[in-house]
Parts: C-alpha cells; sequence; structure tokens
C-alpha cells in the first residue's frame, strides 16, 4: 500500500532501469534542465532545492501562529518571535490535521508520519511505505552525486524520519565531522589545475561493482519476495555510489556560488541545548554548501528528535519532561520552561534560513531558489494533539511560492501539504494519503 | 509447496548436489535421526552483518591489524531484537556510502605491500603481468571466506576477468587484488548472509554445508566460519550428525564463544544504548565517556564470568554477588579498587546491596534519564527485556504533571509522585505493573551511584510483584531468580537470536524442547547455546516464497522511547 498514486516513473527510476544489472562506464545522460547554472547561457537559471527541517514537541497554544496585520505584515508571538528577521520567507501554516479515522495515537510518532507517508500507523514504531521527500528527492536529483543529505544536530543517527520505503531509513549524519566528510571529504571533486583526466582507478572501481552487480539475478532466484525487495533496495544504494565514482570520471564542474569551506572541528554529538545549536549551526552552513556547490537538490535537516530530548545542563528534565511534567502557570496560562523550549527550537530554525539566505546565487540568494517544509511530530505535545500540527515553509523556490503569508485550514488533512511539495516539485502526482486524509486538494495559497 | 525443478537454484557446487543426491537419499533424517518435527519450515533468510560481526569478520579473515574506520547503519530492533531486524533491513545510500568506504580502506590494508605477505596466498612473479592463477587462487580464498559459499569456476572466471580489466587500468597486480578485494567487501553476498539450498533427496531442500557452517559460526562466535568449519564443510561433513556435533562441541569449547555470547548479552539488554548514553554533567560529573564504556564492559564481563567460565544456572545473574571494577566504575561504586588499569574482581559481602544483574551501573544508569533516575524506564526494561513481558504504549492523553514534579514539596521521592501518579485510573493498570520493581532499584540514582535519601527522605524499595510482596532488592531479585518468566525469557530471546525470527509454528513446539533441556541442565546457558546449535530446528529452512505472502510493508524503527 503506498500512500501515493502516480502518473508515471520518475527519471531516476528510469535510469536505474536502465543501468542496473549492466556495466557502465559511461556518464548519465545530461538533461538541459540540470546543467548547472555556471554553464547555461545568458540569464542564469539556478537549480532549485527542497528539504525538510524538523523539531520536536511542537508548540504552545496561543504563542506561536502570528495573526496578520492591517499593513499585511506577519505579527509574530513570543514562540515565533526568533523568526522575525527572516519571517518575509516564511509562511505558517495552520489548521491541518493528522486524521487518524479510528487508529490510535502513536505518540510523537502518528502526526509525523501522517504527513510525510499519507498514512496513519497501524503499530508503534511502524512506518507503512516510503515519505514523500523520497519521490521529490529522485525526481530532483536524479544525476547528482547526492540523492539527498540529511543531517541529525542531536548526534543520534536514529533521529530521522526520511524513509525510502519500510526497510530502509534514510541515515543521516550526525555531526559535523561526519557531515563534511561525506560532502567535501575523499569523494568531492575539486576544481583541478590544467587538463581534467579521470583517476584509472575510479574506472576501475566502477567496472568492478558492476560485477557486484552481475550476481544479482543469482542472488534473487533463491530469495523471497520480501527480500527481493530488500536486495532491490540494496542495488538502488549500490547505483547512488555508482553515480558518484560516474561523476568523478567527468571534470568537476563548480557552480559559481560554491566555496568550498574548511575542515570543522572534531565536536561531541549530544542532546544538550547548546551543544545542538553550535553543530546545527555548523552543520546548516555545511549542508547550504553543499546546495551551492550543487552535489545534492535534497535534503533533511533535524534540530530536535520527535518526543525532545533536549536538555539545558545541569536540568534534570528534558524537554519532553517539561511537556508532561511542568504545570501550567497560574497567571500566565501556559508551562514557562516548555514554551522556552519551543523558542529555542525557533532560534534553530532562523539560524538555517538565514544560512541559506547568506548564500549568494546570481542576483539573490541560495533561498530564493531553496523550498524548505518545516514541521514538528505533534502540536500540543502536553496531550500529544495532532490537530494542528505546526508547519512553515522557508525560501521562494525560484519565484515559485508567495512567502510571508499565515495560511490557515480548517482541519483539513495534513496531506495537503504533502501533495502540494510533490506537485509544486514537479512530481507527477494526483492524489495523495490514505483514507480520510487521501486529497487532490493542494494549498493553492502558497502558489506564486 | 513447488517441486525442487521449478527452482532456479543458485549456483551451489555442482559436485555437493551430486553428492547429496547420490549419496544421501534422505539427508535429513541422516543429520538428526528422522525425528521429523511439526510445523511448517521457515523461508530462506538474508541477515544483514550486524557492526561486531562486520568487524569481527574482518579481523579472523584477515587480521586484528586492520583498522575498521566509518559509520554503520544503526541497528532496527524488532520483537525486542537486532537480530530479528536484521533479517528485515536493508541498506540506504548513505550507509552503503559508508560500506564502500570501508571496503576501499580494507582492501588498501590488505594488499599494501607490507602486508601482501601475510594475506595473499600467492604473489605475481612480475607485478605487470596479469598471473590469472594467483589472481584465481586469491579470489577463491576471499571468496569463500568472505561470501561464506564454494565459488563456482565460472564465479572465479567473473571475478578473474575483472581483475584482469582493472590491471589495464591501475597498472599493478597488488592494485588490481585490492579493487577484486573491495567489490568482494561491497558484495551483498558479504554485507549480507545469504542462505543458500540445495536437494535434500527427498524433494525439499535444505541449507547447503557452507550456509549451514555461517549460521552456525555467526551465533556461535558472532564471525565468519573459520579454516576448520569451512573444511568440514567443503568436506560435506556438516550433513553427518557426528561431523556437526564435532564442530558444535569444539566451538561451544573455544575462546572465541565469547564473541558470540557477548553479542547475544548486547542484543538481549539492547546494549547498543550505550552509543548514545548521555549523563548531565552537572548533575552527574562522576558518570563520564570511561564509566559508560567500563559499565558496557562489565555486565559483559559479569554474564561471562557466571554463565560462561562458572556455568552457574541462569537465575543466579540476578542474585549474584561477584563481579568486576575498574577504577572509573569504583567512583561510581564508592568502592576502592587496587590495580590502577584493568579489571579486579570484586565479591560484595551477602547483605551488600549490589551484585546482582540489576544493580549494575550498567542496567540502572542505563535506564535513566540524563538528569535523573526513572523508576518506570527501569521497571519496563526488567518486565520487557528479561521477563519478556510486554508492556502497552502510554496512552496520548495524559496529564503527567504531577508525576515527577520534583520540587514539589508534597512528594519528595519517586515513591509519592508515581503513587500520585497511579491514581489516574488511565495510568494505574500498567504503573501498578511496571513501577513497583523499578522503585525498588530507587537506592541507585541516574548514574547508578547508591543513595539512602532522595530529598531527605529514606527510600522505600520494598513492593510487590506479580502477587508477592518484598522489603527490598535481594528480596526482589530472589522473587526474580525464581519466576518462571525469567528462565523462558532468555530462552526464547537466545531461540529467536540465533534464527533471526520471530515465533513461528515450529519454534513454538522446539521451545517446550528447549526450555525442558533447559530445566534438566540447571540451567545452564552454555549449554543451552550448544543445544540450540545442534537442533534441526535451527537449520530448518523452505523454498523461498515466489508469490503472494504478506507484503512487508512495514520496519520496525527504534521508537521513541515512550518515557524518555
Amino acid at each position: 500500500m503506498s500512500g501515493i498514486e502516480r502518473k508515471s516513473l520518475s527519471r531516476r527510476s528510469l535510469l536505474r532501469g536502465m543501468f542496473q544489472g549492466t556495466a557502465v562506464g559511461v556518464g548519465l545522460p545530461w538533461l538541459e534542465c540540470l546543467v548547472p547554472s555556471a554553464l547555461a547561457e545568458g540569464a542564469a537559471v539556478h537549480p532549485l532545492r527542497f528539504g525538510t527541517w524538523f523539531w520536536g514537541l511542537g508548540v504552545t497554544p496561543g504563542r506561536w501562529t502570528p495573526t496578520v496585520g492591517e499593513d499585511g505584515q506577519l505579527n509574530l508571538l513570543p514562540e515565533s518571535a526568533p523568526l522575525e528577521s527572516v519571517k518575509h520567507h516564511l509562511n505558517f501554516m495552520t489548521g491541518f490535521d493528522a486524521i487518524l479515522d479510528g487508529r490510535p495515537n502513536h505518540v510523537h510518532f502518528s502526526g509525523t508520519f501522517a504527513l510525510r507517508s499519507g498514512i496513519a500507523c497501524q503499530k508503534i514504531g511502524q512506518v507503512e511505505g516510503p515519505t514523500f521527500e523520497n519521490h521529490i528527492a529522485d525526481h530532483m536529483s536524479a544525476s547528482k552525486r547526492f540523492t539527498t543529505i540529511d543531517f541529525a544536530a542531536t548526534g543520534n543517527p536514529r533521529d530521522a524520519y526520511s524513509f525510502r520505503s519500510a526497510q530502509v531509513r534514510n541515515t543521516p549524519e550526525a555531526t559535523p565531522l561526519q557531515l563534511y566528510n561525506r560532502i567535501f571529504g575523499g569523494g568531492f571533486q575539486r576544481p583541478g589545475e590544467g587538463e581534467f583526466e579521470p583517476d584509472p582507478r575510479t574506472l576501475s572501481r566502477l567496472s568492478v561493482l558492476s560485477v557486484v552487480g552481475e550476481q544479482r539475478r543469482s542472488l534473487e532466484a533463491q530469495l523471497g519476495r520480501e527480500d527481493r525487495q530488500r536486495l532491490d533496495q540494496y542495488f538502488t544504494s549500490v547505483r547512488e555510489v555508482e553515480q558518484q565514482l560516474e561523476l568523478q570520471t567527468q571534470e568537476p564542474v563548480i557552480p559559481e556560488a560554491c566555496t568550498i569551506p574548511e575542515s570543522p572541528a572534531q565536536t561531541e554529538g549530544n542532546y544538550d541545548l547548546a551543544n545542538v545549536h553550535a553543530n546545527h549551526a555548523v552543520m546548516s552552513r555545511l549542508l547550504a554548501l553543499a546546495l551551492a556547490c550543487d552535489q545534492t537538490r535534497n535534503f533533511n535537516a533535524l534540530f530536535s528528535n520527535s518526543a525532545s530530548s533536549l536538555h539545558r545542563s545541569g536540568e534534570a528534565s528534558s524537554h519532553h519532561l517539561f511537556t508532561h511534567e511542568e504545570f501550567t502557570d497560574s497567571e500566565l496560562g501556559y508551562q514557562v520552561e516548555t514554551s522556552q523550549f519551543v523558542i529555542e527550537n525557533m532560534k534553530g530554525f532562523a539560524t538555517f534560513v538565514e544560512t541559506l539566505a547568506s548564500i549568494p546565487e546570481g542576483d539573490g540568494t541560495l533561498l530564493d531558489n531553496t523550498l524548505v517544509l518545516a514541521h514538528s511530530d505533534t502540536s500540543w505535545a502536553k496531550i500529544h494533539a495532532v490537530q494542528n500540527i505546526p508547519m512553515m515553509t522557508a525560501g521562494s523556490f525560484g519565484g515559485r511560492i508567495k512567502t510571508g503569508q499565515n495560511i490557515v485550514a480548517n482541519g483539513d488533512p495534513i496531506t495537503r501539504v504533502g501533495l502540494t511539495m510533490q506537485q509544486i516539485t514537479g512530481l507527477p502526482v494526483e492524489r495523495y494519503g490514505t483514507r480520510s486524509m487521501e486529497t487532490s486538494s493542494p494549498v493553492t495559497q502558497l502558489y506564486a | 509447496m513447488a517441486g525442487i525443478k521449478n527452482v532456479a537454484l543458485p549456483i551451489v557446487g555442482i559436485g555437493v548436489i551430486a553428492a547429496a543426491v547420490l549419496a544421501i537419499p534422505d539427508a535429513r533424517s541422516l543429520i538428526f535421526g528422522g525425528n521429523s518435527f511439526e510445523g511448517e519450515m521457515p523461508p530462506p533468510q538474508m541477515r544483514r552483518l550486524t557492526e561486531a560481526q562486520y568487524r569481527n569478520t574482518i579481523a579472523d579473515v584477515f587480521s586484528n591489524e586492520i583498522t575498521v574506520v566509518g559509520r554503520f547503519e544503526p541497528e532496527i530492533r524488532i520483537d525486542g531484537l537486532g537480530a530479528i531486524g536484521a533479517s528485515q533491513a536493508s541498506i540506504s545510500a548513505s550507509g552503503y556510502e559508508q560500506y564502500y568506504g570501508i571496503a576501499g580502506s580494507i582492501a588498501d590494508q590488505v594488499v599494501a605491500a607490507d602486508n601482501w605477505a601475510d594475506y595473499m596466498p600467492c604473489s605475481p612473479s612480475d607485478s605487470a603481468e596479469f598471473d590469472r592463477e594467483c589472481a584465481s587462487q586469491i579470489i577463491e580464498q576471499y571468496g569463500e571466506a568472505l561470501f561464506r559459499r564454494d565459488l563456482s569456476s565460472e564465479d572465479v572466471e567473473v571475478w578473474a576477468d575483472a581483475m584482469q580489466a582493472s590491471m589495464a587500468q591501475v597498472g599493478s597486480f597488488e592494485n588490481a587484488a585490492g579493487l577484486v578485494v573491495e567489490g568482494m567487501l561491497s558484495s551483498p553476498q558479504f554485507l549480507f548472509i545469504i542462505d543458500r539450498l540445495e536437494d535434500d533427496g527427498r524433494g525439499d531442500v535444505m541449507l547447503t554445508n557452507h550456509s549451514m557452517a555461517a549460521r552456525l559460526s555467526y551465533f556461535l562466535w558472532n564471525s565468519a566460519p573459520d579454516e576448520e568449519l569451512l573444511r568440514a564443510a567443503r568436506a560435506g561433513e556438516l550433513h553427518s550428525r557426528e561431523g556437526l556435533e564435532a564442530q558444535v562441541e569444539r566451538m561451544i569449547a573455544s575462546e572465541n564463544l565469547r564473541q558470540g555470547s557477548r553479542a547475544f548479552y548486547d542484543d538481549f539488554l539492547d546494549l547498543s544504548r550505550f552509543s548514545s548514553l548521555e549523563k548531565d554533567k552537572l548533575i552527574y560529573p562522576a558518570f563520564n565517556q570511561a564509566v559508560a564504556e567500563d559499565a558496557h564492559e562489565q555486565l559483559m564481563m559479569f554474564l561471562d564470568h557466571h554463565l560462561i567460565d562458572n556455568e552457574a544456572p541462569y537465575p543466579s545473574i540476578f542474585t549474584a554477588k561477584e563481579t568486576f571494577l575498574t577504577r572509573s566504575l569504583g567512583m561510581i561504586y564508592a568502592v576502592p579498587v587496587v590495580p590502577s588499569e584493568g579489571w579486579e574482581l570484586v565479591r560484595f559481602p551477602e547483605d551488600d546491596i549490589r551484585g546482582g544483574l540489576l544493580s549494575h551501573a550498567g542496567f540502572t544508569a542505563l535506564h535513566s534519564h540524563p538528569g535523573r533516575s526513572s523508576a518506570t524506564l527501569r521497571g519496563i526494561a526488567v518486565r520487557q527485556s528479561l521477563l519478556c513481558q510486554t508492556v502497552a504504549p502510554a496512552p496520548a492523553a495524559v496529564n503527567f504533571t504531577v508525576v515527577q514534579d520534583v520540587d514539589n514539596p508534597e512528594f519528595r521521592t519517586a515513591r509519592a509522585r508515581l503513587t500520585q501518579h497511579r491514581t489516574d485510573a488511565a495510568c494505574a493498570s500498567c504503573h501498578r505493573f511496571i513501577d513497583p520493581i523499578g522503585l525498588s532499584l530507587e537506592n541507585f540514582d541516574g548514574a547508578g551511584m547508591y543513595r539512602i535519601r532522595e530529598h531527605g527522605e529514606m527510600i522505600d524499595t520494598s513492593g510487590e510483584v506479580d502477587g508477592i510482596a518484598y522489603d527490598d532488592l535481594p528480596a526482589l531479585e530472589n522473587i526474580l531468580a525464581n519466576h518462571e518468566a525469567a528462565t523462558s525469557c532468555v530462552v526464547e530471546r537466545l531461540q529467536h537470536y540465533a534464527t533471526g525470527r520471530s515465533n513461528t509454528e515450529i519454534d513454538s513446539y522446539w521451545n517446550v524442547e528447549l526450555m525442558r533441556g533447559f530445566e534438566r541442565s540447571d540451567y545452564n546457558f552454555r549449554e543451552l547455546m550448544a543445544t540450540i546449535a545442534r537442533s534441526e530446528e535451527f537449520y530448518a529452512v523452505s523454498f523461498p516464497e515466489a508469490e503472494g505472502g504478506e507484503d512487508l510493508q512495514q520496519a520496525n524503527i527504534t521508537t521513541q522511547e515512550r518515557n524518555s
């Protein structure tokens, strides 16, 4: 059961079909639209990027959702206030629900996967079907070195909510150094001097990998259906490495906006709030440079985990424990410490958006050519509510997205947002979601 | 079930099939005495190597001089075990990049000029000339060791051709050999343990000798088959009862058994959590990375000491008084440790609260929050991991506010706060089941350090578990040691761990047999490992399911701990 109805195969699937199991020693055909901007003549057309940014434990009712003033400007509330400097790049989306149709509310789990897979999961911890951003990445990053770059600022590679299939979670990089090494380490091709010569070793590696691929059919013959699927996923992953090697055999194309950073220092990865802020800032910058250098066009970034374990040094309680245990302040009418953690998460998002906006690209910035979907696992964490899950977009996606709005739905299925993201990134998807969350109605207010 | 002719059998050594068909008309009965068991046979498996298996395999196939640096895919736990998750997991793109990088770095080390002679069976007379005979020897040797099967001559040919083609590019024989090793280490045949089948002579299939060897070896030693086991596999000895028995006996007696037993403890007690264990530095300054590593190792040494070395009855791990300490653990235990480096065997007095499994820092600190203890997390760990009982997930709409408001003057201790919580009907049924066990461990704080009071109030460790009231932790440990669920749980988990599958029909019958044997052996864990390794059910396999069947649309992700 897939939550997605597709009109046709993605380009990546076609490529995969073409190349799997055959000896591969040639570069992929380039599509015009995928040629990096530096090569394009006349007005530069910059690549578009899409990705997600996740934070755990939602927001406090009445303290986050902005209002729109008479001047049309967003008036932020205390928990969204850290976003003041970037609010003109954002849209807030409220009133979208995970509709569970009588299925249990698996706390800190159902909300995320209602949006991401279009399905209210039956069993705790069991993802049903792939998450939608994978389809987008397959489409947008088909010829890129990485289909997606994912990071978790918490230091824990298990903190990831992007599933390529039920059996494969996209494993994120969990420290700045890991992220740097993956993007700008050995496999990164720096612009060379003189004439480009492909490394003969790389060509050989490709032919040896093709031997690995040739074993596929004989292996499949002895496996049951589920295991054949697992093997198929395995070879999809092999294919990505092959593609990376193929790119190494071609002269590197380094876009104008690309700067190659220095390696960051080795840092600890953990849930200590100050450390998460520090690592997240470095990782956001590395990711932004990976996008500017066109190493990938898709990403999943995570500031805090579902049921957030963030804590301040010296305190016995984490954000999660606070949401459930902190008394509502009788005068203020909300949980003070809990609210403070929401503010910290929003500071994190502000950093992320500012980082994308700090990289010039053509006449604008990287952010102008990017669409970020930010969301949480729950709305009011104190009661694990999955109605009105807070979401935002950032960036105008090459002028395709209108920004600076507060879009209010009235209990609509959250899958409308998932559908919109797929359609706006060019996927031929008409309907998305299952049961009461099945929808063919995108959030048109987002369209410029 | 389909007939053998309908299945394109993979490249099994043709000689082996012939031998099986000619010499063993009813191979299974020959091996196991013809007592066929009840229930449907399980399908063949494809298990992803765990990080420990990968590392052990590299150390055993090459040597422990080879460094393995890289990030492995996080384990997936299903039905309480990573071993079951490994039968359902695949590899993500970012994960494969890592495996590919690790493979390259291992291959570079193996073919480095200084190491060549140590690892390679032959050398070419001229580095610049392709020596097909030497290439074939290398491919045969490492193909068998890494793929856990006999390579057919066609297989060898394919790899040798690839190597020859590489030579044209990379110039030297050694470099080309490195690329072959890298390719083998990047193959699904290495990264997954894939069952291979052959005709059993009665129209069904059975595991090949090599696949039996792999299953046996990864269970008992958590590593690839060694040369002796491969020799037995090549000779077809594992398809005879005596041949199999001889190998099981040899392997159970070996020091390498510790690799296997430790891998099981890690999985059984979910000790992979140590890798992300974090304690607040201001609240628990004594608990640092060295303590965490030692606390993990301490549990391994403790369990091996009682279960493998002394072959003490399994329940004794709850009531034991002997364990091992280092200086850094001595800080947590507030016990002087004489050697400045390494481990010291310590025996606690009979009336000391320390010594049993539950009192270990590796248990109490692991099942706590970063900044405080958690009776609930500890209770869940005992119920789920040690008694194999199911704890329902917390309901969604619950107000936890009073539970652990540690500053509330009315509720100074965890017991007072949880008792208040249990008055809420929605919470009560589960917490009555979980909390008393955890409350009896409240004398250990979030870092596993001993305390008598919390917020000035004496800590009460009495409780009631499954209808039996008790006064303190030693009394609870006694109850657990005599709890039927404790012994049946370890049997079930070891059985599932060995097979990588949750209960199937044959496993239920087999479980009863194993339970009886475990009782008769006075709960000898080492003997239980041996019994499983010689069981027919352990090697049972059927044709792969060609069509239909349940589509596996689900994977277990490590759930966000309901209470963390």
